[in-house]
C-alpha cells in the first residue's frame, strides 16, 4: 500500500501528458512488448484466453466443447424413451409425465458467494441413447449415454452469450427438470444471480437435488455425504488427480493471467466428471426409489431411511414396499440384537448391555407400526407394540400398546395388565395422572361388561 | 426535587466559586402545525389515537419535503420527536403502495432495536400491517430470506450494508427495485475516516439502486453541528433541504460550566474528574434527583459507579434506598436492557455510562446530567446534556472540566457551548485508501464502466487496481477478477485493520491482553518497553511486528517507557496556498516518517531519566494531508517568530504546534489523536520556518482540508487559551509545563504568548 500514493501520482501525471495535444500516445497501437503498455494492463484486456485444443470458440469470450459418457444399460433406470426423457423421475413426477433431466453443474472464480462471484464454468450433461462407436452413424445398436456440455467464460464480459447458450442448451423450460447435487443452495442460486446481474430470467423450473436423499440414504453408513466420497464408496467411482473445491477459483484467476492451459486442464477434467456422475447417482437413487437397489454395488443404502422416505411422500402405493424393507430390518435387527444380548449374558457382568436396545432396533419399529397403521395391519401392529413395550419398556411404549389393545382389539384386560405393569415398574416416582386416568377408564369398562 | 436543588446550589457559595458559568434556558412553548393534506388517513387516525393531532413544526417541514421528493436533513436535539419525520412519510408510502421499501441505518445495533420496538409500537397501536425487519449481524440466518423478500423497512447499520446487504445484492430484487426512502439517523457520527467510508457505501448503494432502477430520497437526522446541510450533502452527493428549527417545546434548562478547585495552580492541577463527578452525583441523588452521569472511558466508569456506591453504602438505611449502576459497552445485551428498563421505570435511580447512552437510546426523561470531563465535541455534550430533561420539566446539566486545554477552552468560552455549534464535521470520500478498498467492493457488485463517475479519483484507481490483478477490463467494462469477497477485508470504523495483538506470556500463559494499531505499536511496544494495563504493568518481551504480536510479561519496575520519535515530514505536493491571518497555509500532500530509535526510562512521580535503550524497529511510512504553516519572510507569523530569541523559536513553535492540535476540536469533529504535528526552524523544503499539521490517517481524513477554513479562529481559540490560563509558566491546560528536554529554561507561556500577541494580538484586542 505505501506505493499507492506514488503509483496514482504516476498515473495522474501521465493522463495530464496525454491530454495535451500533441503528447498523445495511446491512440496507436501497443507495440509488441511495450513495457508502458504491458504496465497500463490495456494489453492484457485484449488476449482471450482458450481453455483448450478441444474446445470451440461459440462465441467472443465463450468457448465450449461436448463430450459422450457412457453409460451401461443395466444401470440405467428402465423408463427412458428415446429423446432421453424420464419417466416418473422420482421424486418430483408421477410415473407417466415425462421430464428430460438436465445435469447441472457450475464452477465459480470465487467461493464466498456474492455478486462479483462468476459462474465461469457451466456444465449440462443429457441422456440419450448413442450409437456405439465402431458402428455407423444411426445404426444399431445403441447404448445409453450422458452428452456432457461444458461452457467456460474467458472474458466477463462474455457473460450475456455464455447465457444465451445456456438457454439454448436447457431448451423448453417446462419439460427439462435440473438435477444437481446441492443445487439448492448453491448452483441454482449462483445462476439465478448470474442472470439477475445480466437482466436475465434463469430458464427451467422443476429442478431434483440429489443431495437431500443422497443424505438420508448414506448418511448413517458413509458419515458425510461430499459428491466425492458418494461416488467413491457408494458409485464405487474412482478418479485420478482431482482438484478439491477449494482449489477451483485460483486456478481459475491463475489460467485468466498466464493463459497457462495446464492450470485449467484438471479443472474442465473435475468438472466433466461432476456432470457425468450426477447422472450416475440420479439413475442409482431412482433404481432405489422404484424398487430397491437391483445394482447392489458399492455400501448399501439405508432400508429405514429409505422407508421413511417413502412414507413422508404420502404415497400409498409405496407402503407395502415400505413394509417389506422395514420388516427385513427388523429381522436383522433383531437377529443382532439376540447375539448381543447371548453375548453380553455369556460376559456375567455386562448382562445390561442386552436391556436397552439398539436406537435402530426400535427406529425400524417405531416407522413399521405407522406403516401397520396405514395399512390397517392390526396384528403387525399389536406385535410390534407388544415387542418394543417388552424390549424397551418405556411409558410411551406402555401407553401405545395399550391404545392399540384397547382401541383395536377391545382387550380391556390386556391393555390393564400393561398399564399397571407400568405402574408396578415405575414404582411411585412421578406417578402420572395421565397413567392413572388411562387405568381407571379402563377399570370402568371392565365393570361395565 | 430538580427545583430545590437548583434554588440550594445558588445559594451554596463554595459551589459556586468553581462555576464558570450558568446559563438558565427558560421553557419554550411548542410550535406547531397540521398534518399535511395527503397523508393516508390510517396514519392519522393511529397518531390521533396517541394523542397526536398536530405536528411540530420541524417535523411537518420534513415530510413536507419529502412529499416534495426533495432530500431532507433534520437538525434537531434529543426528545423532539425527530423518528416521526422520517416514519411518517415512509409508512404513508408503504400504506399506498406495499410494494414501497425503505432503509433505516442506524451506526449502532443498539439503536437499530430501540427503533425497531418503538415502530412496532406505532404499527400495533394504529394496527397497521407493515413488515419492519431487522437485518444485522445477529440476525439469525431463518429469517434473513424473510426479510429481503418481506422486510417493507429494513432496518441496518453502514457496516451490514456494506459487507452484507450490496455484495448480494442479487438476493434482494425486490427490495432495491422498489427503494424509495433511505433514512441515516445520527448523519453526524459519520465523520472523518468512518464517514468517508460511509459516504463510499452510500455511493455503492445509488449505484446498486440504479441498476434495478429505483432512485431513493434521503432523510437524514443529525445532532446540532456547525454544517448539517453541508455533511448531508458530502454523504449523499446531491442536494438536501435543511430543517433545523426545533418545534418541540422544552422545558427549563440550567446548564453550569463547572471547573473542578486547581490544587496547584503553580503546575495548573486540578481536582479529578472522578472525584469532582462522584460529589456533585451524591449530592443530587440524595436530593432525590434522578441523575445520570458520563465518563470518557470504561475504567471510570467502574469507578465512579464503585465509589458512588460506596458512599451510599450504609445497612440500616438500605443504602439509603438509591439504586446506581454503571452501563457501557461489553456489558450483555441482556444486562443493558435490564438497567434501561430500571431507569425507565423508576427503579435506577443514578447512572453512570460511557457514551454507550449518548445515542438515542430510550431511557427516559432523567433530571439531572454530569459530563465527566467535555465528550470531545459540542454536538456529543448536548446529546449528554440532552439525557436530562423532559418536554416540560427543569433539568440541570453541569460540565466538569479536566485541565486539557480543549476543555479549559470550552468552560472559559459558554458561547461555543450555548450559541451555534461551530464545530463542523468532514469527510474525505475520495482519500485513495478508502477509495482503493471501496472501489474494490463496488466493482464486485457491478461492472464499472470506464466513464462512470463513481468518483473523481476513480479513473486513475481503477487503473491501479488492474495492475494488481483484483479487477480486469473486458468489454467496455471493468469486472471483478479476484476470488475473494472484497467487502470481508474492509472495515468501515477502524482506520487499519493492520493492529498489533498484545499478548500476556506470565508464567507460560498465553492469553490475548488488548490490541493496538501497528504505527503506534512501534512507538508503545518497542522490546523491553513498559506497558501498562488496567493498571499492571507489563514488560514487551517481543513484538513480532511481521505476525502483528507483541508478547509481554507482567512486570513489576519504578520506571515507565518513552520513545523517542524521529519525525520527518517530507512534502510531496503543494495543491493550494491560501493566505490568511497573516501567513500562508498550504495544502498539500506529505510524507510523514517516523522512526523510534531510543527510548528513555522515567522514573515514576519524580520523572528523572534513569536509563536509556535502543529500538531496533523499521521506519513507519505515512502519506497523507496536511496543511502546511510557512513562516515566510515579511509575513506578521514571520516577525512574530523572529521576536524570540533563537533559543526559545523551537520550543515555542513545537509548543504553539501543540496548543493548536489541541484547541482545533473546537471547531473540527476531531479527536486529538487524529492530527499530528510537525514543526521545523528552518524547512528543508520551503527553507523558512515551517508548522505542519496532518492527518494521522493515511490519505487523509478531510481534516486538513478543512483546517484552512477555520484555521483563523483556531488560532484565536489557541490564543485565548494561553492568555486566559491561571499558570505562571505553562501547564497541562495551555502550553505545557517547563521541560528540561527541551534544552531551553525558558518559560514557554511567555514565549508563546509573546509570539502570538506579536502575530495576532492587535487584531484580537482590535
Amino acid at each position: 500500500m505505501a506505493d499507492l500514493y506514488a503509483r496514482l501520482q504516476e498515473l495522474k501525471k501521465r493522463k495530464r501528458a496525454s491530454a495535451t495535444p500533441g503528447a498523445d500516445t495511446s491512440s496507436g497501437t501497443p507495440a509488441a512488448g511495450s513495457p508502458d503498455g504491458a504496465e497500463a494492463g490495456e494489453s492484457a484486456a485484449a488476449v482471450e484466453r482458450s481453455p483448450g485444443p478441444d474446445w470451440e470458440r461459440r462465441a467472443p469470450g465463450v468457448y465450449e466443447r461436448s463430450r459422450v459418457y457412457p453409460i451401461a444399460r443395466k444401470s440405467l433406470p428402465f423408463d427412458m424413451d428415446e429423446d432421453g426423457r424420464w419417466y416418473g423421475l422420482s421424486p418430483l413426477t408421477g410415473p407417466h409425465s415425462g421430464v428430460r433431466p438436465v445435469f447441472l453443474d457450475v464452477e465459480t472464480s470465487g467461493l464466498s458467494g456474492g455478486a462479483g462471484s462468476t459462474a465461469f464454468l457451466i456444465g449440462l450433461g443429457f441422456l440419450a441413447f448413442a450409437p456405439v462407436e465402431g458402428h455407423a452413424s444411426g445404426a444399431f445398436p445403441v447404448e445409453p449415454a450422458v452428452t456432457v456440455y461444458q461452457l467456460f467464460l474467458s472474458e466477463p464480459s462474455a457473460e450475456p452469450a455464455l447465457l444465451a447458450r445456456f438457454a439454448e442448451l436447457v431448451g423448453a423450460p417446462d419439460t427439462a427438470c435440473f438435477v444437481t447435487y446441492n443445487g439448492a443452495s448453491f448452483d441454482l442460486p449462483v445462476l439465478r444471480t448470474r442472470h439477475i446481474m445480466n437482466r436475465l430470467r434463469l430458464p427451467g423450473t422443476l429442478h431434483w437435488d440429489l443431495m437431500p436423499l443422497t443424505r438420508r440414504l448414506y448418511a448413517p453408513a458413509i458419515g458425510s455425504c461430499t459428491l466425492g466420497r458418494v461416488e467413491r464408496l457408494v458409485l464405487e467411482l474412482g478418479r485420478d488427480d482431482d482438484v478439491p473445491g477449494s482449489e477451483v477459483p485460483p486456478r481459475y484467476h491463475r489460467f485468466i493471467d498466464t493463459g497457462e492451459q495446464a492450470e485449467i486442464a484438471p479443472v474442465l477434467a473435475h468438472h466433466y466428471y461432476d456432470v457425468a456422475h450426477l447422472a450416475l447417482l440420479a439413475a442409482t437413487l431412482q433404481g432405489i426409489l422404484r424398487d430397491g437397489d437391483p445394482r447392489r454395488r458399492g455400501v448399501g443404502h439405508d432400508r429405514v431411511a429409505l422407508a421413511k422416505f417413502l412414507l413422508d411422500r404420502g404415497d400409498q402405493t409405496h407402503l407395502a414396499r415400505c413394509a417389506a424393507l422395514l420388516d427385513e430390518d427388523i429381522r436383522e435387527t433383531e437377529e443382532r440384537r439376540r447375539h448381543v444380548s447371548a453375548a453380553a449374558r455369556a460376559g456375567g457382568f455386562a448382562a445390561r448391555a442386552g436391556v436397552r436396545p439398539p436406537r435402530a432396533w426400535s427406529a425400524s419399529r417405531e416407522l413399521r407400526a405407522v406403516v401397520s397403521r396405514r395399512l390397517k395391519q392390526w396384528d403387525e401392529l399389536r406385535e410390534i407394540r407388544r415387542s418394543l413395550w417388552l424390549v424397551r419398556g418405556t411409558q410411551y411404549d406402555a401407553v401405545e400398546l395399550a391404545k392399540v389393545l384397547e382401541h383395536r382389539f377391545r382387550d380391556y384386560s390386556g391393555a390393564l395388565s400393561v398399564i399397571e405393569g407400568w405402574q408396578e415398574a415405575s414404582g411411585s416416582r412421578d406417578p402420572d395422572p395421565e397413567i392413572a386416568h388411562r387405568a381407571d377408564r379402563l377399570r370402568r369398562k371392565l365393570s361395565r361388561r | 426535587m430538580v427545583r430545590e436543588l437548583i434554588d440550594e446550589l445558588r445559594d451554596d457559595r463554595a459551589f459556586l466559586e468553581n462555576v464558570r458559568h450558568w446559563q438558565t434556558i427558560p421553557a419554550t412553548e411548542g410550535i406547531y402545525a397540521e398534518i399535511p393534506d395527503g397523508v393516508d388517513r390510517r396514519i392519522v387516525s393511529a397518531l390521533s389515537r396517541r394523542g397526536i393531532d398536530r405536528l411540530y413544526q420541524h417535523q411537518s417541514e420534513a415530510i413536507t419535503h419529502a412529499f416534495n421528493g426533495k432530500n431532507v436533513v433534520v437538525v434537531t436535539p434529543t426528545a423532539s420527536g425527530k423518528t416521526l419525520s422520517y416514519n411518517l412519510p415512509v409508512l404513508d408510502a408503504i400504506l399506498k403502495d406495499p410494494e414501497t421499501r425503505a432503509l433505516y441505518l442506524f451506526p449502532t445495533k443498539a439503536l437499530s432495536q430501540d427503533q425497531q420496538a418503538e415502530l412496532n409500537m406505532t404499527l400495533e397501536d394504529g394496527g397497521l400491517e407493515i413488515s419492519v425487519m431487522t437485518f444485522d449481524g445477529d440476525t439469525p440466518p431463518a429469517v434473513r430470506g424473510a426479510a429481503r423478500t418481506r422486510g417493507q423497512i429494513i432496518i441496518s447499520n453502514p457496516d451490514m450494508l456494506h459487507a452484507g446487504i450490496l455484495p448480494n445484492h442479487a438476493k434482494w430484487v425486490q427490495f432495491f427495485q422498489n427503494l424509495r426512502y433511505v433514512v441515516i439517523d445520527e448523519v453526524h457520527t459519520y465523520r472523518g475516516v468512518f464517514g468517508s467510508q460511509v459516504c463510499n457505501v452510500i455511493r455503492r448503494l445509488k449505484r446498486v439502486a440504479e441498476f434495478y432502477g429505483s432512485h431513493p430520497q434521503f432523510i437524514m437526522c443529525s445532532a446540532t453541528i456547525g454544517n448539517p446541510q453541508e455533511l448531508a450533502q458530502a454523504m449523499v452527493e446531491e442536494a438536501v433541504e435543511l430543517v433545523d428549527r426545533n418545534g418541540a417545546p422544552t422545558g427549563e434548562k440550567h446548564i453550569i460550566l463547572y471547573n473542578p478547585p486547581l490544587v496547584d495552580r503553580v503546575q495548573g492541577i486540578r481536582q479529578g474528574i472522578v472525584h469532582a463527578a462522584r460529589g456533585l452525583a451524591l449530592r443530587f441523588l440524595r436530593n432525590g434527583v434522578k441523575t445520570i452521569v458520563f465518563a470518557r472511558s470504561r475504567q471510570r466508569t467502574e469507578l465512579i459507579a464503585g465509589y458512588i456506591r460506596k458512599s451510599l453504602e450504609n445497612v440500616f438505611t438500605q443504602n439509603e434506598r438509591i439504586r446506581v449502576e454503571a452501563y457501557r459497552g461489553g456489558y450483555l445485551p441482556s444486562e443493558r436492557r435490564s438497567i434501561e428498563r430500571g431507569l425507565r421505570d423508576g427503579t435506577i435511580h443514578g447512572v453512570v455510562s460511557t457514551n454507550a447512552l449518548e445515542l438515542g437510546i430510550d431511557i427516559g426523561g432523567l433530571d439531572a446530567a454530569i459530563l465527566g470531563g467535555f465528550p470531545g465535541t459540542v454536538a456529543g455534550s448536548l446529546q449528554q446534556a440532552g439525557r436530562a430533561g423532559r418536554r416540560r420539566t427543569v433539568s440541570l446539566a453541569v460540565l466538569v472540566a479536566n485541565a486539557s486545554p480543549l476543555d479549559q477552552f470550552v468552560v472559559d468560552h459558554p458561547e461555543y457551548f450555548l450559541d451555534r455549534n461551530p464545530e463542523s464535521a468532514y469527510i474525505n470520500p475520495d482519500n485513495p485508501f478508502v477509495l482503493f478498498d471501496q472501489l474494490k467492493c463496488a466493482v464486485f457488485e457491478l461492472p464499472m464502466t470506464a466513464d462512470e463517475r463513481f468518483s473523481p479519483e476513480a479513473e486513475e484507481m481503477l487503473m491501479v487496481l488492474e495492475e494488481h490483478g483484483v479487477i480486469r477490463r473486458s468489454g467496455d467494462a471493468y469486472h471483478w477478477a479476484d476470488q475473494s469477497y472484497p467487502a470481508e477485508g474492509v472495515s468501515l470504523r477502524s482506520a487499519t485493520t493492520d493492529n498489533v495483538v498484545i499478548v500476556d506470556r506470565t508464567d507460560g500463559a498465553d492469553v490475548v491482553i488488548g490490541e493496538m494499531d501497528r504505527p503506534s505499536a512501534k512507538e508503545l511496544l518497542f522490546d523491553n518497553a513498559i506497558y501498562i494495563h488496567r493498571g499492571e504493568q507489563f514488560v514487551v518481551t517481543n513484538l513480532d511486528i511481521e505476525n502483528r504480536r507483541c508478547y509481554v510479561e507482567r512486570t513489576d519496575v519504578n520506571y515507565f517507557t518513552d520513545a523517542l520519535v524521529k519525525l520527518d515530514v517530507k512534502v510531496l505536493t503543494e495543491d493550494e496556498t491560501i493566505t490568511v491571518d497573516g501567513t500562508d497555509l498550504i495544502l498539500g500532500d506529505v510524507l510523514v516518517r517516523s522512526l523510534a530509535a531510543k527510548f528513555k526510562k522515567i522514573r515514576f512521580q519524580s520523572h528523572e531519566n534513569v536509563g536509556y535503550g535502543e529500538i531496533d524497529l523499521p521506519e513507519e511510512q505515512m502519506h497523507t494531508r496536511s496543511v502546511m504553516i510557512v513562516f515566510g519572510p515579511g509575513l506578521p507569523a514571520r516577525d512574530a517568530f523572529d521576536a524570540l530569541s533563537p533559543a526559545a523559536r523551537p520550543v515555542a513553535l513545537m509548543r504553539l504546534a501543540r496548543l493548536l492540535r489541541d484547541v482545533a476540536p473546537v471547531y473540527l469533529m476531531s479527536v486529538g489523536h487524529d492530527l499530528g504535528v510537525h514543526v521545523t526552524v528552518r524547512d528543508p523544503h520551503f527553507a523558512e520556518p515551517a508548522l505542519y499539521l496532518y492527518d494521522r490517517y493515511p490519505g487523509g481524513s478531510g481534516l486538513s482540508d478543512a483546517l484552512p477554513h477555520v484555521f483563523e479562529r483556531i488560532l484565536t481559540a489557541a490564543y485565548e487559551r494561553v492568555v486566559g490560563c491561571s499558570c505562571d509558566s505553562g501547564c497541562p491546560s495551555c502550553v505545557g509545563p517547563v521541560d528540561g528536554n527541551d534544552g531551553w529554561s525558558g518559560n514557554p507561556k511567555e514565549a508563546v504568548l509573546a509570539m502570538l500577541t506579536e502575530w495576532i494580538g492587535t487584531r484580537t484586542s482590535g
